[in-house]
């Protein structure tokens, strides 16, 4: 065991170190600024904290055995009994890469700022008019054309079957409501359940928040206001939206946060029909606190 | 030889990376192709959101599945192992799998266990069976893929039994590697405390913390060895995420094959957990037929992007490639059986 080898390992121990705390670091300072949320969901939240918990305590017994090594050193007393393996020659250029994919990527996520993703982002994943689960054949006889009792009236409205009764008891509940709220709860079963069933909520006012997005599938005077679902993480995002046509859809620029409210009709984008929102009041607002949306799992349970 | 490319492709690859994130941190134009001078800071930070989010998300398993195999590293000897595994392919590959429903591990923490095991002596197939059938077997995967599919139950059911079988049948064909191909681990990085530890394994007089010293810095090791190339798959990920447009490609997707196809191809490009691509294939369901989004559920749980860069960590180049391209033939095989089975159950 040289002297220089030793110190070789005591330094590759230090660094090593630092890029461990820097990892856990980097996440307590986005859970303490609340930005956590941007990259993942508050469901995995948890263990990536405990990652980077367990990351620190790693950290930390590595400083303490460079700190023993330093010891072992200056004693100058280590003999082959030791124990000790000799460090593996390492050329500069590796030493260099392991910098580079650490320490670097690392230095960047602390300098840059946290965003969200947007509606460029949208475009390339392909927006989502229609809510979350496509058009369900539903087995029921629509031809009732004798006037049904009021009871049936919203039976009349909803048909479905078992898999979809879900979206139908979901429906009855928004139907009864005067202006139909899309909120961050639910947004995505709450857009599923309009677009199963069209018909019934055309004419219907409702309220929606969410960033302005376009592309060339979208008519004149027409904007989607869109969401972005997260599963576990940022990558997994899917935007979904709904079609608003407003006078002024050319005051707003693309990535505007609006809340927009109105009243529904349908219409055809790219051969698929959707609800669209005819819009008679919108404003400009913050964008949300959290950006995103998550499918609630009890949905239907 | 093999392996002396592949240090010059890493190191390509981390200066390629260097120069994207000095243009990143400078949000200068690119110096190079006119296509890509449209690049606005804009798009660099949806790269830095992808990149950030997949590093963060992977980082738990990952560390879960060093710390568990420096536990077996240090604590199961090498011996035990043998007994356990069953004599017979067939029977071996079936525990594999059936393996993968009562240890729900996600695939990034499969990797380092799993390499652990098969240096103790584990045979190479029975391993890969289990790194193939666990993401899409376990419980979690499946409740995810139910509720993704709220009304159309029978797609978790059918995800399941078709990944496990496509794993079982790679598995098999792998059982029959012999001779030079039977170890398909790349040779072990010289560990600076492989003696150490041994050292310590074989002393129990030395004092419980060096011992608890020595099983940390053997976690750094492996954690720093894995990370390297969890960095680099989240952040070639994250890039071909923000410059690729689902549009595009689906022009690419025609026909019943071409779906098949197309459809794996994305779920490789896209390298999602397990867990939440269920969602994703659902969004395709008016867009390509059943069997289809079946390719899409099974083959990218199996082998994807960021996982090829990640068992490159572990695995010689040729296995990891002869195992693509066994992979990428039983799912498509599979998955278009059982989309013709559908269709005909349909009509």
């Amino acid at each position: 065991m040289t002297q220089r080898t030793n110190r070789k390992m005591i330094a590759r121990h230090l660094a090593r170190a630092v890029v461990l705390a820097g990892i856990g670091l980097y996440v307590a300072r986005l859970s303490a600024v609340g930005n956590l949320g941007l990259y993942i969901s508050p469901r995995m939240a948890v263990y990536t904290k405990l990652a980077a918990a367990a990351l620190y305590l790693i950290a930390a017994a590595l400083v303490y055995q460079s700190l023993k090594e330093w010891d072992v050193q200056r004693d100058a007393g280590c003999g082959e009994a030791c124990g000790h393996a000799s460090a593996p020659a390492s050329p500069w250029l590796s030493q260099l890469r392991a910098v580079v994919l650490f320490a670097l990527p690392l230095a960047l996520f602390f300098l840059t700022p946290d965003t969200t993703i947007g509606s460029a982002m949208a475009a390339r994943k392909g927006m989502n008019l229609s809510g979350g689960t496509a058009a369900h054949a539903i087995k029921t006889d629509s031809a009732a054309t004798s006037a049904p009792p009021d009871a049936n009236e919203l039976d009349r409205l909803f048909p479905h079957d078992s898999l979809t009764k879900p979206y139908a008891d979901y429906g009855k509940l928004l139907y009864a409501k005067p202006e139909i709220e899309i909120k961050d709860w639910r947004y995505l079963e709450t857009l599923t359940t309009l677009n199963f069933f069209p018909d019934s909520f055309v004419g219907r006012r409702a309220e929606v928040s969410g960033f302005v997005y376009r592309d060339d599938t979208i008519g004149q005077g027409q904007f989607v206001l869109g969401r972005f679902a997260i599963q576990c993480c940022a990558a997994d995002a899917i935007p979904y939206g709904i079609v608003v046509e407003s006078t002024d859809a050319a005051k707003y620029a693309n990535d505007d946060w609006m809340t927009v409210s109105g009243t529904f009709a349908k219409t055809t984008i790219d051969g698929a029909e959707v609800l669209l929102l005819k819009a008679d009041a919108a404003t400009k607002i913050e964008p949300a606190k959290d950006p995103y949306v998550y499918p609630d799992m009890d949905f239907g349970v | 030889m093999a392996n002396a490319a592949y240090k010059w492709t890493l190191t390509l690859s981390a200066a390629l990376t260097l120069a994207l994130l000095y243009f990143i941190a400078t949000e200068r134009q690119m110096p190079w192709p006119d296509s890509l001078s449209g690049i606005g800071a804009d798009q660099w930070q949806s790269v830095k959101t992808v990149f950030v989010s997949l590093f963060l998300e992977a980082l738990p398993f990952v560390l879960l599945g060093v710390l568990v195999s420096t536990v077996l590293h240090l604590f199961v000897p090498e011996t035990a192992l043998a007994r356990l595994i069953p004599r017979n392919p067939l029977l071996g590959v079936l525990c594999a799998g059936l393996l993968g429903v009562v240890l729900p591990v996600c695939e990034c923490g499969m990797i380092p266990v799993v390499r652990r095991l098969l240096r103790k002596g584990m045979p190479a197939y029975i391993g890969m069976t289990y790194i193939l059938a666990a993401p899409i077997v376990n419980p979690v995967t499946v409740l995810a893929t139910y509720s993704a599919f709220r009304t159309a139950p029978e797609m978790a059911l059918y995800r399941t039994v078709l990944g496990f079988a496509a794993a079982a049948a790679v598995g098999l064909l792998l059982s029959r590697a012999r001779g030079k191909s039977s170890n398909p681990l790349k040779p072990d990085a010289p560990s600076l405390h492989a003696a150490a530890a041994d050292h310590n394994h074989h002393a129990p007089h030395r004092a419980p913390s060096s011992r608890l010293l020595s099983y940390c810095s053997h976690a750094a090791d492996e954690f720093f060895e894995m990370g390297k190339f969890l960095m680099l798959g989240a952040f070639l990920t994250a890039v071909i995420q923000t410059f690729v447009s689902r549009g595009e490609l689906i022009e690419l997707g025609g026909g019943a094959f071409g779906s098949h196809l197309f459809m794996m191809g994305f779920a490789y490009v896209i390298s999602l957990c397990s867990t939440s691509d269920a969602f994703v294939a659902a969004s395709f369901s008016g867009v390509f037929p059943a069997g289809a989004l079946l390719a899409f559920l099974v083959y990218g749980p199996m082998v994807d992007f960021k996982n090829t860069l990640m068992l490159l960590s572990a695995f010689k180049a040729r296995f990891v490639l002869r195992l693509l391209v066994l992979v990428t033939a039983v799912v498509l095989a599979a998955s278009l059986l059982a989309g013709w089975l559908l269709e005909s159950a349909a009509r």
